[in-house]
């Protein structure tokens, strides 16, 4: 006889307690709790892999970084290695990286451009399309083989916006426009600024962090209390005044979906003329096209600025000021991160800085190197960020805290905590609340996480 | 002007060099550490993708950085490491730098030298027994400034794609 704890482990996929812990977790939410085994279980992250990641849709990049037919660069969705590839008519591909013969990899190169994938084991070909189209001997060998069953398996949809590369691996998926919901109203209002749009500086930074990916997802999304408390030296040393007006004490708000996507807003972090109205410096807003935005676009552009988001699942959006050092002038720059899940504790951050085709080269290069000496693995802010997230996959996984049913608080906004509350005249799409000192998005997005992995 | 071949003399100062700035890396002595740096000087980390044999690009693009400093950037790390707020560094984890394959070439009559070496460093932290493991070449200027040597560049061409370790909260 297997021990229960052994069982589990044998059949992962087993109708039974996984799932009645699974239902329990939106109403634990309810009362502003998360139990800490989502942070680390097997049998959820395995969950997660199918009823998530090949589910919704995954940022994979960004048109810039594969301008020309057969531009290709390896990306993931959840585990599952792809090709993300321009093919000869100019369509963007999404291929499992898989030869259909036995599985070898096609492209073990990271980046390129090609008309072919060429396995190296036996030989098979396949177009930059994913078409099969020969092996060694193919007259001899394979006289009866049906070419359209045999090509790289691709993803039944992608679809970008504003130049951000999506795709679904679910057949059923509800166009993009509809799974991000209200989100696309913003994303017009962040990227769709003027005609030519941003593009991608260098290559994708990447760096290997202990954490669940939903940590990751819901600091971005919302974690305004953290930023006083955790990147404190920031203000220490110089390049952050009065850090404490983005945790909570300052004007921005959140703005937040049932579908679990979400962000912070602000009202302007600089003083005029370093902060325009659209958040970047008058000479690059001054190569902005408002008018291709809705007028109500347009007034939210005239308003408020992004600071830190999250469109579930996996794909974090920021756009913030900074000094490079103390002393510097602050720039606004804009980036994407996507979490790459490596198992239940552990993901692959992948970050890329975005720039105007429209502004100097001087301003790029300076956002750039702001957001470098900011954010991503050298970031003096970020890199506290890649400490503090090891712990919940190890409460995750502890024994006394599954004992205990130890469960994590997300009280913080919730009747009686804070003045904070949904803002009842906000006319905009989505939930606005009236401060940060609250957690009304990282409760949607694991209620939407939850939602997803209790349906089969 | 062709650049001549480096005495034994000078080949065994910049290694000293290179082995006083590990020493100080390990030792957290960052503040000495940044007394080795030119006030001009450059420090990048390009980023390193992997491409095929027959590929026109490099490796390393060198349009894309991990860390693109100069003097004032490292300085405000620097102070930071001082601070009670650098959570990734507190408590600190545990370095060891081995620097090898020194080699250096001076620039002619130029007060500059090109040394090339390789580095290794290990870095632990806590009481865990994994550990991450840094490695890769460093293309670096030395310059004689009042008889002393220092950094004017640095040039990290990583081992890695994916950098194997949380954060860059150490100096390569």
């Amino acid at each position: 006889m297997v021990s229960r704890v052994e069982a589990s482990r044998l059949t992962p996929r087993a109708v039974g307690p996984v799932d009645d812990f699974l239902r329990s977790v939106a109403s634990e939410l309810d009362r502003g709790v998360l139990p800490a085994r989502v942070f680390n279980d097997p049998e959820i992250h395995a969950l997660e892999l199918e009823r998530v990641f090949a589910r919704g849709w995954v940022f994979l990049g960004h048109e810039t970084e594969i301008p020309a037919p057969g531009d290709y660069a390896l990306r993931f969705i959840g585990e599952d290695q792809f090709i993300l590839v321009r093919d000869e008519a100019g369509i963007i591909r999404v291929l499992l990286n898989n030869c259909a013969h036995r599985g070898s990899l096609v492209c073990r190169a990271e980046r390129g451009n090609t008309s072919h994938f060429r396995c190296p084991y036996h030989a098979w070909v396949y177009k930059n399309s994913g078409e099969w189209v020969g092996a060694p001997l193919k007259r001899r060998a394979y006289q009866a083989l049906d070419a359209k069953q045999w090509g790289l398996q691709a993803a039944p949809h992608v679809e970008s916006v504003h130049g951000l590369i999506f795709a679904s691996l679910n057949p059923d998926a509800p166009p993009l426009d509809d799974y991000l919901g209200g989100m696309r109203w913003y994303l017009d209002a962040i990227f769709d600024l003027n005609r030519a749009g941003m593009t991608v500086i260098g290559e994708p930074q990447r760096w290997k962090v202990h954490a669940n990916w939903k940590s990751a997802a819901e600091n971005f999304m919302a974690d305004a209390y953290h930023v006083p408390a955790l990147h404190r030296s920031g203000e220490a040393v110089g390049v952050f005044p009065d850090i404490d007006s983005a945790g909570g004490a300052g004007t921005s708000r959140h703005l937040f979906f049932d579908e679990g996507h979400g962000m912070i807003l602000n009202t302007g972090f600089l003083p005029a003329p370093m902060w325009h109205t659209t958040g970047f410096p008058a000479e690059v807003a001054a190569t902005f096209e408002l008018d291709r935005l809705k007028p109500d676009q347009r007034e939210f552009v005239e308003s408020y600025s992004l600071t830190a988001g999250t469109i579930f699942p996996n794909l974090g959006l920021v756009r913030v000021p900074a000094a490079p050092y103390p002393g510097a002038p602050p720039v606004v720059f804009t980036y994407l991160r996507m979490w790459q899940p490596c198992g239940p504790d552990a993901i692959i951050n992948w970050n890329w800085t975005l720039g105007w085709k429209t502004a100097s080269e001087q301003f790029n290069e300076d956002a750039y190197v702001a957001a470098l000496a900011m954010h991503g693995p050298a970031g003096i802010f970020e890199q506290d960020d890649s400490i503090v997230w090891a712990g919940a996959p190890q409460a995750g996984r502890s024994a006394f805290a599954r004992q205990r049913g130890l469960t994590f608080n997300y009280q913080l906004g919730l009747e009686g905590m804070s003045e904070y509350q949904l803002d009842a005249d906000w006319k905009w799409p989505g939930h606005a609340t009236t401060t940060v000192m609250g957690e009304a998005p990282q409760r949607a997005f694991y209620r939407r996480w939850a939602r997803d992995m209790v349906t089969p | 002007m062709a650049s001549r071949k480096a005495s034994a003399e000078l080949q065994a100062e910049c290694a000293e060099f290179l082995f006083r700035e590990a020493e100080y890396l390990d030792d957290r002595r960052f503040r000495d550490w940044l007394e080795l740096m030119a006030e001009d000087c450059v420090y990048q980390i390009p980023i390193r993708i992997t491409r095929g044999l027959g590929s026109h690009e490099a490796d390393f693009a060198n349009t894309g950085f991990h860390m693109k400093d100069t003097y004032p950037t490292l300085s405000m790390r620097v102070e930071r490491l001082y601070t009670e707020y650098a959570y990734a560094e507190d408590p600190p984890s545990r370095t060891t730098r081995l620097v090898s394959n020194v080699r250096c070439q001076p620039r002619g009559s130029s007060p500059e030298i090109d040394v090339k070496s390789k580095f290794a460093c290990y870095r632990a932290m806590g009481e865990s027994t994994d550990f991450d493991l840094l490695m890769g070449e460093r293309r670096d200027v030395l310059r004689r400034v009042d008889g002393d040597l220092k950094l004017a560049a640095r040039t990290v061409l990583l081992a890695h794609t994916t950098l194997p370790t949380a954060n860059l909260g150490l100096f390569l």
